[in-house]
């Protein structure tokens, strides 16, 4: 998780993602204390609690905008996307992704919300680059061959 | 006794065929992408017993030592009879199907068609597999075997490709989470081979 954080320079999550928790609980309690952000239709009147280091955005022009906005926000390092799905699949179908991280619990769960439950992705190629086991996850990383 | 074991090629997204599987299309539209690590396409032949590189192979081999019995839905031997042009492994091979038929003797193994269900062909490819594992082909049966707290192990080899349509491992299970253990993670060039094993509550191991 460390070095997860340590290469990222921005966060990129969905409205939803977003509201999961109590928005201003992620100043001084979220992993990443760095720029995030949020993809909505409908941006908060009142942004939550930031100080100079976590700054919220709230992007309401598309994922392309979102996406330019974060990278220009991270100089070298990666905008890590969260979540959730939607805005996953939108960015995969936009050709925005660069490296794909999935992370594989042992546990069917029979029932829920499906990662990439889209047709539109046939397309895509993946390269594997890493498979890591920890403790009971099995962490892979896939890059998305452009 | 032996295991109840499932081997599968898997997409990232959770396939194990691409759409419109037929027998002219046993794998689906873009379903072969998912089988790269076993076969190259126009090989012709042995194809199962192929593999794209020395780590896959021995994970195949392996499968092949431990299985001593196959079972199988209908729609597995509809559309796999005839690329296999024989049975899928050098195995007795049991077909849960509604129509009774008579046994199909091909070069290598022999397919039994049980009408008395999952359960039935099960019992019977537990007798013919002795020690060894009972090996499960297709998502149907798959599905009613995990539902049914039946399955043992799962073997995926998780492919790297997105196929987005077509038949889902875990679909229709109609039941509440089942744990798994993760008892192995090896590496090929191309896939990724996991292997977990169902934990079962104590007192429903049937």
């Amino acid at each position: 998780m460390n070095a997860a954080i340590e290469e990222t320079g921005a966060v990129l999550m969905g409205k939803r993602t977003f509201q999961m928790g109590d928005p201003d609980e992620y100043l001084g309690n979220y992993e990443f204390q760095g720029p995030i952000f949020v993809l909505t239709h409908h941006p908060p009147a009142v942004p939550p609690k930031q100080d100079e280091r976590l700054i919220f955005t709230f992007v309401t022009d598309g994922v392309q905008s979102a996406v330019a906005q974060a990278t220009a926000a991270t100089g070298n390092q990666a905008v890590r996307v969260v979540g959730g799905v939607d805005v996953a699949r939108q960015l995969l179908d936009a050709g925005l992704v660069d490296e794909l991280h999935v992370d594989i619990m042992p546990v069917l769960l029979g029932a829920g919300l499906r990662f990439l439950d889209t047709t539109s992705l046939d397309r895509v190629q993946l390269n594997k680059l890493d498979v890591q086991e920890v403790g009971p996850r099995t962490s892979l990383r896939f890059r998305v061959v452009k | 006794m032996g295991s109840i074991l499932l081997d599968v090629t898997m997409s990232l997204d959770g396939f194990i065929t691409g759409p419109n599987v037929g027998v002219e299309l046993p794998l689906g539209e873009g379903g072969e992408r998912l089988h790269g690590w076993m076969a190259t396409p126009n090989q012709g032949g042995d194809w199962h017993q192929t593999a794209a590189s020395e780590v896959d192979a021995r994970v195949k081999q392996e499968l092949f030592a431990k299985t001593g019995a196959v079972v199988m839905g209908r729609r597995s031997f509809d559309v796999g009879i005839g690329p296999w042009g024989d049975t899928p492994y050098p195995l007795p091979c049991f077909v849960v199907t509604h129509q009774a038929r008579e046994d199909l003797v091909r070069q290598s193994g022999t397919f039994t068609f049980v009408t008395e269900g999952i359960q039935g062909a099960l019992q019977r490819a537990r007798a013919a597999a002795g020690e060894r594992d009972v090996c499960l082909m297709g998502a149907e049966i798959a599905q009613q075997c995990l539902s049914a707290g039946l399955l043992d192990e799962l073997h995926i080899h998780l492919a790297p490709v997105l196929i987005g349509d077509g038949r889902r491992l875990f679909d229709h299970l109609g039941t509440g989470p089942i744990e798994l253990e993760r008892t192995s993670v090896i590496q090929s060039p191309y896939v990724t081979h996991l292997r977990f094993r169902v934990v079962k509550e104590k007192g429903k191991r049937p």
